[in-house]
């Protein structure tokens, strides 16, 4: 029965996420708070990404949108840079990431998404082989 | 035997009553059928009422006990009981033989008591005639190497003696080794080396009404002599001759008997003749201290016996009307279970465990703690752990032990027949309201030189102002 | 993990037979450590005729530790945050495993009906409750009347 496995329902999560986004955590790569302080659906989160080292994302802060639906964390939440980027799994026009195609290599099946994981992966992403020498547009500009 | 026909003669159905195993086990069944007899026997002491009523009580329970087997042996009459502090029941090894945490002294089927009768002064004890002669009881002091004084004890038969002592020869009738307190647990736990005397104390019971019981220190060995060494405490004034043991008998009579309006009362030693004697500097310091004329040796409902290494309580048979019998306290705890306590934490139900379980005592969910400083029962549950050992009650949110509860099963402890409500702190073991309070204000020998209040079930000194807790059970609300 | 531990069973049981006075909370259909409440504002309260929608969770330590609770319902009081979370001790360091599901939803309602603006969680709203009690009592029924009311404009 569902009711006998341990979750954590999505709100309780999402609070969860915001407490630690307060608190900070991590090498400070990776940020993320609620795009309206008072939004008690817990829908959009506004993060920031800075880019890793040895490729050309390096010392760029890249902001993004991501919102996390009611089936959230069983489903990903979607993901939407704010800063113009290029990247394979970014669409050029809108800056909506395909989040198929990143490797979410750290979650297995069963368990749950995270803003943090989804941020971190997309950070992960920016180091392959496909993009961290792809050529990107000018610092600052938005999608 | 003249005690049964006597018996049988007055009432046809005190015949059948008597019908019960005839070993004198710790049952209540057993318990009922020796009141009868000793009650009726006892008759020119002074019954109190209420105490008369609850006999009636007990008396018509004993229809079940008809039902039961053939006669075989009528049981013998009773003169009282010496219950071990600390066993709660039962050894930790189990009750066997001679070697048991509760000894009955039943009245023997022929008298076997002793009394002192001529003097002799002797160069050598060991040579004299008296004291060679093994079917001779005799006590030698010596006073100098070449002098002694051998005092010769003819056969009474007008009293019953029972000896007590840690040796495991045939005269010692109660075998009786150191209480290790809280022992239950401890398994290899031994003690290096015994304070008791082997042969450590007598007790001669008259065999007519009222079974006056008196004690002396100092038994009879398997050549029944009894031997003071020259280094012995001993005097030899106007004719008399006495001594104490090395490590003394002492006893001590509570003021208003075994209930709990009785104060304490003070800590005598008993000399090898029955004479009482204030407490000596420390146990074995030499030289006697001064005589208490006005007190004497006579057991009492409630006196105490200290051996050093262990202490017993003299119970006489119809002090013992008073406490439960072990079928009215399993009843009492049965009540207390069926209200279905529960723990507030899991909120499951708790049952208190009503017979000593040897060993297998439940480690389940079930099992009931309490809070000691706050008398909240819980189940076992992790919260509310200090570095210390000591826990928040969810409750009340006070800091202190928390412990198993154990049931307070050794019924003869109880000054009264009423529900275990309250525990003894730090053990945990239950007693009824007024057996908590009994005990808790009873000093008993700790040591070589102090005093101090112990758990009668388990003989751990008692922590904390009062050393005991009422219950607080929470009742199932479902 | 294992099933669901007896105590919330039986917690569960009993909200179910013997509901709160004014308090209404099931378990959610797919997570049984999961509740959906109604609390109704408290009679001579600011709140009185709303009801308030709220969340809790019982978390895997429970009840070595707390139930989160939350509002979902919008709400102005000193001690209830813009996301609707609740500064309650027994919800964080005075909580008690005596406590239960059914004494944390009274404790919230009794919150309602005595705000403690010296303990707050929304600043602003506690600075306002300080500085003019009458008003921020009204912009309160005013809150319950637009978000807390059935039928009504929001």
């Amino acid at each position: 029965m569902a009711s006998n496995s341990y979750k954590v329902p999505r709100n309780f999560q999402l609070l969860r996420e915001l407490e630690e986004a307060e608190k900070g955590c991590g090498d400070g790569s990776i940020s993320w708070g609620l795009l309206h302080a008072d939004d008690m659906q817990l829908n959009c989160w506004s993060c920031l990404i800075i880019g890793p080292p040895g490729t050309n994302f390096e010392n760029r802060v890249y902001t993004l949108i991501l919102e996390c639906g009611v089936n959230y964390p069983i489903e990903p939440p979607s993901a939407k840079f704010v800063t113009k980027i290029r990247m394979k799994e970014v669409n050029d026009q809108t800056g909506v990431v395909d989040l198929r195609l990143l490797h979410m290599q750290s979650r297995s099946n069963s368990s749950p998404y995270s803003i943090n994981g989804v941020l971190q992966e997309i950070r992960n992403a920016m180091t392959s082989k496909e993009n961290r020498k792809l050529s990107q547009p000018p610092e600052g500009s938005s999608f | 035997m003249p005690d049964t026909q006597q018996i049988a003669l007055e009432d046809p159905n005190k015949q059948k009553l008597q019908q019960v195993p005839q070993e004198p086990a710790n049952n209540g069944d057993t318990k009922q059928t020796d009141l009868v007899q000793t009650v009726k026997e006892q008759l020119p002491e002074v019954v109190p009422l209420e105490t008369k009523s609850s006999l009636k009580a007990k008396l018509s329970l004993g229809d079940d006990d008809k039902k039961h087997g053939s006669p075989k042996k009528v049981t013998p009459l009773k003169y009282g009981e010496i219950v071990v502090l600390g066993y709660n029941g039962v050894l930790t090894q189990g009750d066997k033989g001679r070697r048991r945490s509760k000894f009955t002294l039943w009245k023997r089927q022929e008298a076997n008591g002793v009394k002192p009768s001529r003097k002799h002064i002797v160069k050598n004890p060991q040579a004299s005639h008296v004291v060679q002669d093994s079917k001779q009881h005799s006590v030698s002091f010596t006073l100098s190497r070449n002098q002694a004084i051998v005092i010769e004890y003819v056969h009474n038969e007008d009293t019953d003696m029972f000896q007590i002592g840690r040796s495991s020869e045939g005269p010692i009738d109660f075998v009786v080794m150191d209480t290790v307190p809280g022992d239950q647990r401890v398994d290899n736990y031994t003690v290096s080396q015994s304070t008791i005397s082997r042969f450590a104390c007598r007790i001669l019971v008259e065999r007519n009404p009222p079974y006056t019981a008196r004690i002396f220190a100092a038994g009879f060995d398997s050549h029944r002599n009894i031997f003071l060494g020259e280094k012995a405490t001993k005097w030899h004034t106007d004719g008399e001759i006495d001594g104490l043991t090395t490590n003394g008998i002492l006893i001590m009579h509570p003021v208003g008997g075994f209930t709990v309006d009785a104060k304490p009362g003070v800590w005598r030693e008993v000399s090898v003749g029955g004479g009482i004697y204030a407490l000596r500097e420390s146990r074995s310091t030499p030289g006697k201290s001064c005589v208490i004329e006005e007190e004497d040796n006579v057991l009492r409902d409630g006196t105490l016996i200290d051996l050093c290494g262990a202490t017993l309580l003299w119970r006489s048979a119809l002090g013992l009307l008073a406490s439960p019998s072990p079928k009215e306290l399993e009843e009492e705890i049965k009540k207390i279970n069926a209200g279905r306590p529960q723990c507030p934490v899991g909120l499951n139900t708790l049952v208190l465990p009503h017979r000593q379980s040897k060993g297998t005592l439940m480690a389940t969910e079930k099992q009931p703690h309490v809070y000691l400083y706050c008398g909240h029962v819980h189940g076992m549950h992790e919260w509310g752990q200090k570095e210390d050992d000591n826990r928040q009650c969810p409750m009340c949110l006070k800091v202190g032990p928390f412990v198993r509860l154990l049931p307070g099963s050794e019924t003869s402890l109880y000054v009264e027949s009423a529900p275990p409500t309250h525990c003894f702190s730090p053990c945990g073991h239950m007693a009824s309201e007024e057996s908590v309070k009994y005990w808790s204000s009873i000093p008993i020998p700790h040591g070589c030189h102090g005093f101090r209040a112990a758990c009668p079930f388990c003989a751990m000194p008692l922590s904390g102002d009062p050393g005991y807790m009422r219950l607080i059970f929470q009742d199932n609300v479902d | 993990m294992a099933g669901l531990p007896r105590r919330i069973i039986k917690e569960t049981q009993r909200l179910m037979q013997e509901p709160v006075p004014g308090i209404k909370a099931e378990p959610d259909e797919g997570n049984a450590r999961y509740f959906h409440v109604v609390v109704a504002g408290p009679d001579g309260s600011p709140y009185e005729g709303g009801t308030f929608k709220l969340e809790l969770f019982l978390p895997e330590e429970y009840p070595m530790s707390a139930p989160k609770v939350r509002f979902m319902t919008k709400i102005y009081h000193p001690n209830i945050d813009k996301l609707g979370r609740i500064c309650l001790d027994i919800l964080k360091d005075k909580w008690s495993p005596a406590l239960q599901i059914r004494t944390v939803l009274l404790s919230i309602q009794a919150l309602l009906s005595a705000p403690n603006p010296d303990d707050p969680l929304a600043n602003d709203v506690a600075e306002q409750w300080k500085v003019n009690e009458a008003e921020a009592i009204a912009t309160a029924r005013s809150w319950t009347k637009s978000y807390a009311v059935p039928n009504s404009s929001k």
